[in-house]
């Protein structure tokens, strides 16, 4: 249940955060996810924030471009897009470091088959173990001497890429034979029911209000 | 009572054929590629076969899902790999949950599970967080913990320690006497076990020499370590000295650190306080899983990644013949064997020119056969200069490889001598 209410909330905050197009709006909006997510885990914002980065960056420099070359205002237009990516990944970081990949499952569980819920919890559980994997391939190509910085790893594209499809390919494939051979079917139970804390509740009530509240005020 | 009558096309191409009653257990043995995971998959209802494979008179390929479930419990030769779950407790779970227990009665049911593999107190713990032989216990609690009638075991003490397989052999005993069948899939033998070969393993390639070692070119002083502020150290003060052309074996239990002192020693982890002092020329580490450090997608490509960073000309074919792996030249990376890739590793951290190469556990999960190969490259390395550290629990692969052994234990240094006077691990 506590998943399914985070994820209605981030639903409702980027959903407002992309039909308002103000950039003070923006960067309140990232204020108040960074600080959601800085509360739950600063480890995790910081690598969503440097994933994130590049592209934010990338894309907020050509829709500048482009707003100039429309005439219109490219500091603004800059703005927005970089504070809605960096949103994007601060409530990505917040969501990552509030919830199991059990607490997923379980809530999608309440309003779908439980095979639906387990290939969402799947993809979430795949995505946090390639993360992990793609740690060890960063250490290895220190060793190699290949890796010295983030920006290698553009240079790096190809065996990286080889190297996660890979381990993703296999990965997924004993996921599956481990689902299969320990009787995984839609008519499971679900041992623990996750209720909502006190905690949850003022943080989805932040995640909802304050884009209301701001939209209302007409920031 | 089990019975396997079949073949398995593409993977095990001779008949095979045995039978196991109830409170039974059975090796299967032969070496890497001789079939021994197609058989248990088979067994497991993950693999088609001709012929039959019956448990309880239950046909495996027209039984559904679930009832199979009920009756098998498996264990795969990387427990991570198999885990589906995030939290330990959720992962015993998971197959009383598909199995339709009470909520109830799979707590209790889960708890017990981990209870009788000593692991209780990990319930709570995310399982990345285990150690090997943690990952061992968890995964073998999670294929017990409905009371299934067959246990199946893929090769699973290869990465333990030996108490930890002592342990491990003392359960399965315990396993048995309840009643249950256990199949365990292995390379070698045991006294007093019943076994089927599926191959025979292949003759061993001649013993290269160990070299004698040279001048000492690093230096670990006082080194400390721990993996956050208010974490216990890892490491307690260890020292070390290493000489050129010498291959030392860092031994110990799953866990004691032995893996965060190569890390420290290749320049990957900074130690809370102590120095590593080298003479700058390069380490090379090259992980236990060998995949993560492949950047090519053949050993020929690979091996040419390291000699252009090294500068050092030379051919790949050259390297990958100094470790006995020339013939696996152009082939697709992700076709190789474990055993193939660690010799295919180890040729390029070799072509990267270093002066002190750095192996985590490079005999884990190998046959006799490969085990002897990875033994001998490591010595013509060291035969080459290169100080090799082969990181490693498997006491038989040090005594062969090794001319010093250190043995850590809660975090120092407890015994450096010859890898034949190791009694401590």
């Amino acid at each position: 249940m506590r998943a399914l209410a985070r994820s209605a909330a981030a639903i409702v905050a980027v959903g407002l955060l992309t039909w308002y197009r103000s950039p003070i709006y923006a960067l309140l909006m990232l204020s108040m996810v960074f600080a959601l997510s800085l509360e739950r885990s600063p480890r995790i914002l910081i690598k969503a924030v440097i994933v994130a980065s590049p592209l934010a960056v990338g894309l907020a420099w050509f829709n500048a471009a482009v707003a100039l070359w429309r005439g219109g205002d490219p500091v603004a237009t800059g703005v927005l897009v970089l504070a809605r990516i960096l949103t994007l990944a601060g409530i990505s970081a917040y969501f990552a470091a509030s919830t199991e990949p059990y607490e997923l499952a379980e809530g999608i569980s309440r309003i779908m088959p439980a095979d639906m819920a387990y290939a969402f919890y799947t993809a979430y559980l795949l995505a946090t173990r390639i993360v992990g994997y793609a740690d060890l391939i960063i250490e290895a190509y220190r060793s190699r001497r290949l890796y010295r910085g983030p920006l290698d790893v553009i240079r790096l594209i190809k065996p990286f890429s080889i190297s996660i499809i890979g381990y993703a390919y296999r990965a997924a494939e004993s996921i599956g034979y481990s689902m299969e051979s320990r009787g995984f079917s839609d008519e499971r139970v679900f041992w623990r029911r996750v209720a909502i804390t006190t905690r949850d509740l003022v943080e989805v009530l932040i995640l909802v209000l304050t884009p209301v509240t701001l939209a209302l005020l007409g920031i | 009572m089990i019975s396997f009558d079949a073949r398995i096309p593409g993977r095990l191409q001779d008949w095979l054929t045995f039978k196991l009653g109830e409170g039974e257990a059975l090796d299967l043995i032969g070496p890497t590629g001789s079939g021994k995971t197609s058989v248990l998959h088979a067994m497991a209802g993950l693999l088609g076969y001709e012929g039959s494979v019956r448990i309880d008179g239950l046909e495996i390929v027209d039984a559904d899902r679930r009832s199979l479930a009920a009756k098998i419990g498996f264990v795969t030769d990387e427990p991570e790999r198999q885990f589906v779950a995030y939290i330990v407790a959720d992962e015993v779970a998971f197959t009383l949950e598909n199995l339709g227990a009470e909520p109830d009665e799979i707590r209790a049911m889960a708890l017990k599970a981990l209870r009788d593999v000593g692991a209780e107190h990990l319930a709570w713990r995310p399982v990345g967080t285990l150690s090997s032989g943690e990952k061992v216990r968890v995964a073998i609690a999670s294929a017990m913990a409905h009371g299934p009638d067959v246990l199946l075991l893929d090769n699973v003490a290869a990465r333990l320690d030996p108490p930890t397989k002592r342990e491990l052999e003392g359960l399965l005993e315990e396993v048995v006497r309840r009643g249950s069948s256990v199949i365990e899939a292995r390379y070698e033998r045991r006294e007093g076990r019943d076994f089927v070969e599926l191959a025979p393993n292949p003759p061993l390639p001649p013993e290269v020499e160990k070299p004698g070692g040279g001048p000492q070119i690093l230096e670990v002083r006082e080194i400390w370590f721990s993996y956050g502020r208010k974490m216990k150290h890892v490491l307690r003060g260890v020292s070390l000295g290493l000489g050129g052309g010498e291959v030392v074996a860092v031994m110990g239990r799953n866990g004691v650190g032995k893996t965060t002192l190569a890390k420290i020693m290749a320049g990957l982890l900074k130690p809370s306080s102590g120095e590593v002092k080298g003479r700058g020329c390069p380490v090379v580490y090259v992980p236990e899983n060998p995949d993560p450090f492949f950047a090519g997608v053949t050993p020929e490509e690979d091996v040419a990644l390291s000699l252009k960073i090294s500068r050092t000309g030379g051919s790949p074919q050259k390297i990958l013949e100094l470790v006995g792996a020339s013939w696996a030249i152009s082939r697709p990376m992700y076709s190789l064997s474990i055993g193939t890739k660690k010799l295919v590793a180890m040729a390029s951290a070799l072509a990267l020119n270093p002066c002190i190469l750095i192996l985590d556990e490079p005999a884990v999960g190998l046959d006799a056969y490969h085990k002897r190969l990875v033994a001998n490259a490591l010595k013509r390395a060291a035969g080459r200069g290169v100080a090799v550290i082969a990181v490693t629990h498997d006491v038989g692969f040090a005594v062969e490889t090794a001319s010093r052994a250190l043995v850590l234990s809660d975090g120092r240094i407890v015994f450096e001598g010859r890898p034949d006077e190791v009694r401590v691990v």
